[in-house]
This record gives structure tokens, C-alpha cells and sequence, in this order.
């Protein structure tokens, strides 16, 4: 298994912080970094149902449908990527990647 | 404290299992009671008799025309669902908002059975996938929870991906308390990952375009506005259509084309009549159908044939609502579905104990242990409310369903009320034995009034009284043995 370091979490003793506000901090990042990433995959998803309306079938259902099994199967991966990756920040960059492809899949034509 | 990614992935499976579990709970255990809808429905209608063939006869089809001509009066959109070997009956349901409810018809003599009125399993099937709430915000919840549901899985198994196996088979129940639901969590999510992580992901794609509409969020100012069509609410019908022709040789032919001898459900609008293929055909959730003239039964056209696309996502519809399932493969299901609902709540039980020490006296504390016992305690109570009100209220009482279904809301609401008053004024203990105390009274004591109701024979088509009896008599135990373990003191 992998393991990342914060670099920042973990201060010098010399500074007089309390453990518990070094448990506070770190949850905050925590919240602040998940709901990040919460946000950008929801739009990734967002984009991604909008791209379905260019798929070449006839049933608007259908199209939604084939949308929904890619949301499913991607919204937690990018999450769980997102919160994992913090060494150079990898799993935002990962999510900010699927989120510019979505973008860019409506924008170009087909 | 080193911020490694099993410590992260630790705190993210915490608060996302905590705070989606408590719903998911439940989802998972009305998804579980939803494996046995029409059992469920069965047992709540005891009047109608369970003894007959799945035959049917030109005369009750006549008299199942004229019901449906009716309902189409009174602006309801009504619909047949033959007999089939699960439910040897002709119903004429409709929609009504939330669940599918109507007569039940002999499909011999077309003679209805005077059968109080219930939603019946219906009820745990609508709550399993939108609370009760419609589209927006049930269905939208759920399918959110289904997501963190996927996060919460894949986060537990990077936290446990080493440990696979020795949590596949260490179980040790007499263990000291936090060991022993931590082996319960652990066993039952080891075990039961592929069909948890299949039906968790299924079920949120089948409804992901509700949480995620494939529209944009900020409309264009300048496009002109969309002209819709003026449709019939669901469930209901603009205008009533003429009295159907005879059913008969429409269902024989269309048996034949679909290749479905019996279970179709026949539906009806102003100028056609549609025949499905049954949904217990296979697991493919096909919408196969043969459409008919209304006013002089001629075929106007089938539909069998689905392109690849479409077929992918009828074997997930299928997979998921398990509706083509033998018996031993719905017991299957519903022990799997058991296993998921083990597996939020002992979720639940372990985060509250290992923040028992340090939070105990914190006021979010109480209250998540209240949200807790609402949760493992108060809804297995509630759900026992409803199989005690079907017994308990008068047959002949008008907006009976209605009343079952409220009835499980105060249930719930009274042990959520129970369980927070208890808990704020740290009485927490008390308050998961005596609720615990009503589950066991409930469980154990439906099957004595099942009896006592007399309300069906205990001859042949007995079995679904007597698995659903003896289903709530080991509930009631589980929670009599639960009980008596809290009086213990903790080792």
C-alpha cells in the first residue's frame, strides 16, 4: 500500500500548538479537500449526462441511462482518487482532467 | 498523528458509512423485504385465496374490461396483471403516487375477493427506492446514498485490502463488544462485497438521471421556451376509452408471438391495448410487448426485438429488481440483502463505540446514537407496525392503506422521539433496551396474532403465512437475545 505524507501536518514541537488543534486542522483539510472533490466530480458527472444527449440513439431514456452507468462507476472513483491522491495533489489534477475531457467531449464535434 | 492513506481513507470511510448508513439501513432493508412484494402483499390480503390455477377464463377477463372501463372513469389509469405461479390472480391495479394498488379478481369466475385494502409489499418497495418521497427528493436521496455507498465501499476495501481473507472467516461473536461487531461488519462485508458493490452500483445507475437531469443547471435566457404536450399526470388518464374486445384471443395470440405463457401485464389507452412479455420470463428486463386495436382487437404491431444498448441496461433493470428469480434464488437475494443491512448496521454500532470514550458526553454523540437506535431498533419496529396494523385495523375501514403506511411513520417517529429524549438525558442504555424490549414483543407476538386474527385458512397456500410469521418471530428473538447481552456487563 501506498503511503503519503502531508508535509505541514505534522509541525516542529518547538511550536506551542495543542494536539487537538492539530486534530482540527487536519480535519478541516480533510473536509475542505472533500468537498472540493465532491464538487468537481459532481460537475464532471453533470457534464458527462449532458454529453449523453450526443450519443446516436433515438431514446432520450436510453441515452440517460448509458449516462447513468458511467456516473455510477466514475463519481467514486474520481472521489476516492481526489481524497487519496494529496502527494502533488495527483487525485485533483485526475479530477480536474476528467472534468476538462467532459468539457471538451460537448464542445467538439463528433 | 501520520496522515498515511489508510489513516485518510479510514476517516472517509467513517463519516461517509456513518452518516449515509443511517439511511442506507433501511434502504437496504426495505430493498430486502422488496425481494417478497407480492408475498408481502399475500400475507396482507388473506381473503384473497391462493389455492386456484394461473388458468384463465374468457369470463373473467370480461369482468376484469369492465372494472378497467370503470377506473378509466373515474380518470385512472388502470392496468391488468394476469395470474402467474407466484400470484395466481387477476389484478386491476393502478398507480396511486406511490404504489401500485387495486383489486384482486378469481381469475376462473371474475368474481372480486373482498380484500381489505393494503399497499402491501408495494409499500416497501417504494421506500426502498425513493423513502416515500417521489422523484424529488426520494428518489434523489437514495441514489445520492447509493453513491456514497460506492465511496464507502471503496474506501473500506483499501483500509482492509490486506486483511481480505483472515475477514472472510474470523468471526468471533463472544468476543469483547467492539471485536465482535467489528467481525460482523467485517465478515458480512467481505463475504457479500460482489452482490453489495453490484446492487449498490445497479441501483444508482438505474437512477442517476433523476439526481442528474441531462439538463443544463443555467438555462439560455434567449431560447425560446419548450412547448410541452398536455399529458395525463402518471397514473392517470385524460380521457376513458371505449369498453375493450374480448381479451381472450388477444392474450393467446400475443402468449404466442411473445413466447410468455402466463404473468403478462396488459395496459390499456384510449385507442390501444398493450400485452408485455412477463418480467419473470428471464433476467433480461425486456419490454417486449404486442399492441392490439381497442375498438376491434386487430394486431397493429410487436415489438421483440431490443438493440444491444438497450438489452445491457434491461439485464441491469433485471439483475437489480430480481423480478425473473426462482424462489431459492430470491431467498438467495433476500439473505444477501439481510447481510447489506447487517453490514450499515453494525457499521453504525462500531463508530458509536469507538467514539464512546473520548465523545461519549458530547451532544453530537447523543444524538448520533439516537439516529442510530432510530435506525437498527426503530425502523425494524415500525416495519413490524405495519404487519401488526393490517391485522389490528377493521377490514371494512376506508383509506385503510393510507392509514397502515401513516401508521409506520408514527412508529418511527415515536421511537425516534424515544430514542433522543433518552439519549440527551443520558439514558442512552435504557433507551436501546427498551426499545429492543417493543421489537421483541412485536416480532414475537405477530405470529399469536396472526392466529388470533383467524383471517386464513392454514391449509394449502400456507406457506407464505407461515414463512412471514416465523420470519417476525426470529426478529423478535434476535432482538430478545440482544436485549438480554446489553444486560450484561460489558467485558
Amino acid at each position: 500500500m501506498s503511503r503519503t505524507k502531508t508535509p505541514g501536518i505534522t509541525l516542529p514541537s518547538a511550536q506551542p500548538v495543542t494536539r487537538k488543534n492539530q486534530k482540527r486542522q487536519a480535519v478541516f483539510r480533510r473536509l475542505g479537500l472533500l468537498a472540493v472533490v465532491c464538487a468537481l466530480s459532481f460537475l464532471t458527472a453533470h457534464l458527462i449526462m449532458l454529453d449523453t444527449q450526443r450519443l446516436p440513439f433515438e431514446d432520450m431514456r436510453l441515452k440517460t441511462d448509458l449516462g447513468g452507468m458511467v456516473i455510477a462507476a466514475l463519481f467514486p472513483l474520481l472521489v476516492l482518487a481526489g481524497f487519496a491522491g494529496r502527494r502533488h495533489w495527483w487525485g485533483l489534477i485526475l479530477g480536474l482532467v476528467a472534468c476538462g475531457s467532459a468539457v471538451l467531449a460537448g464542445l467538439l464535434p463528433l | 498523528m501520520r496522515e498515511t492513506l489508510r489513516v485518510h481513507m479510514g476517516w472517509l470511510h467513517s463519516w461517509v458509512g456513518f452518516l449515509a448508513g443511517l439511511l442506507l439501513a433501511c434502504v437496504f432493508a426495505s430493498g430486502t423485504l422488496a425481494v417478497f412484494d407480492t408475498e408481502i402483499t399475500q400475507w396482507m390480503q388473506p381473503e384473497v385465496s391462493l389455492t386456484q390455477e394461473t388458468s384463465l377464463t374468457p369470463t373473467a377477463l370480461q369482468a376484469a374490461a369492465q372494472t378497467i372501463q370503470a377506473e378509466e372513469g373515474k380518470g385512472l389509469s388502470a392496468f391488468l396483471t394476469l395470474p402467474s405461479h407466484r400470484d395466481p390472480v387477476l389484478r386491476v391495479l393502478h398507480y396511486d403516487g406511490y404504489e401500485f394498488v387495486g383489486t384482486a379478481l378469481n381469475s376462473e369466475t371474475g368474481a372480486v375477493f373482498p380484500a381489505r385494502e393494503t399497499a402491501g409489499g408495494q409499500f416497501f418497495y417504494n421506500f426502498h427506492f425513493s423513502l416515500r418521497g417521489g422523484n424529488q427528493p426520494g428518489v434523489q436521496i437514495v441514489t445520492f446514498l447509493g453513491l456514497c455507498l460506492m465511496v464507502a465501499i471503496g474506501s473500506g476495501l483499501v483500509i482492509h485490502i490486506k486483511a481480505l481473507w483472515p475477514d472472510l472467516i474470523l468471526f468471533r461473536p463472544f468476543g469483547a463488544r467492539p471485536r465482535a461487531w467489528v467481525d460482523a461488519h467485517l465478515i458480512a462485508g467481505v463475504l457479500f462485497l460482489p452482490f453489495i458493490a453490484f446492487m449498490g452500483y445497479t441501483g444508482t445507475a438505474i437512477h442517476a438521471r433523476v439526481l442528474l437531469p441531462a439538463e443544463p443547471f443555467f438555462r439560455s435566457h434567449t431560447a425560446a421556451p419548450h412547448k410541452k404536450e398536455k399529458t395525463a399526470p402518471k397514473g392517470r388518464v385524460l380521457q376513458a376509452g371505449p369498453l375493450p374486445p374480448p381479451l381472450a384471443p388477444l392474450i393467446a395470440q400475443a402468449r404466442d408471438i411473445l413466447r410468455s405463457p402466463d404473468g403478462n401485464l396488459v395496459l390499456f389507452t384510449p385507442d390501444e391495448v398493450h400485452i408485455f412479455k412477463s418480467d419473470a420470463f428471464g433476467p433480461f428486463l425486456t419490454r417486449d410487448h404486442v399492441d392490439f386495436s381497442r375498438k376491434d382487437g386487430h394486431l397493429l404491431r410487436s415489438v421483440t426485438q431490443s438493440p444491444p444498448a438497450v438489452a445491457t441496461m434491461q439485464l441491469v433493470r433485471g439483475l437489480h429488481y430480481a423480478r425473473y428469480a426462482p424462489l431459492p434464488l430470491r431467498w438467495l437475494y433476500f439473505l444477501s440483502g439481510l447481510a447489506a443491512t447487517a453490514l450499515a448496521a453494525s457499521g453504525l454500532v462500531v463508530f458509536l463505540m469507538k467514539r464512546r470514550r473520548s465523545s461519549g458526553e458530547q451532544f453530537f454523540f447523543r444524538v448520533a446514537e439516537a439516529l442510530t437506535m432510530t435506525t437498527v431498533v426503530g425502523f425494524p419496529t415500525a416495519t413490524l407496525g405495519v404487519f401488526w396494523a393490517n391485522r389490528c385495523l377493521p377490514t371494512a375501514l376506508s383509506g385503510r392503506a393510507m392509514m397502515e403506511i401513516d401508521l409506520f411513520f408514527i412508529v418511527w417517529g415515536l421511537c425516534a422521539a424515544h430514542a433522543l429524549l433518552l439519549s440527551l438525558t443520558r439514558l442512552a442504555a435504557s433507551g436501546w433496551r427498551q426499545q429492543l424490549g417493543v421489537l421483541a414483543g412485536a416480532g414475537c407476538g405477530l405470529p399469536v396474532l396472526d392466529l388470533a386474527s383467524r383471517s386464513h385458512a392454514w391449509g394449502q397456500g400456507a406457506s407464505v403465512f407461515m414463512a412471514a410469521d416465523a420470519l417476525a418471530f426470529l426478529t423478535g428473538l434476535i432482538a430478545l437475545c440482544a436485549l438480554l447481552k446489553l444486560r450484561e456487563p460489558a467485558a
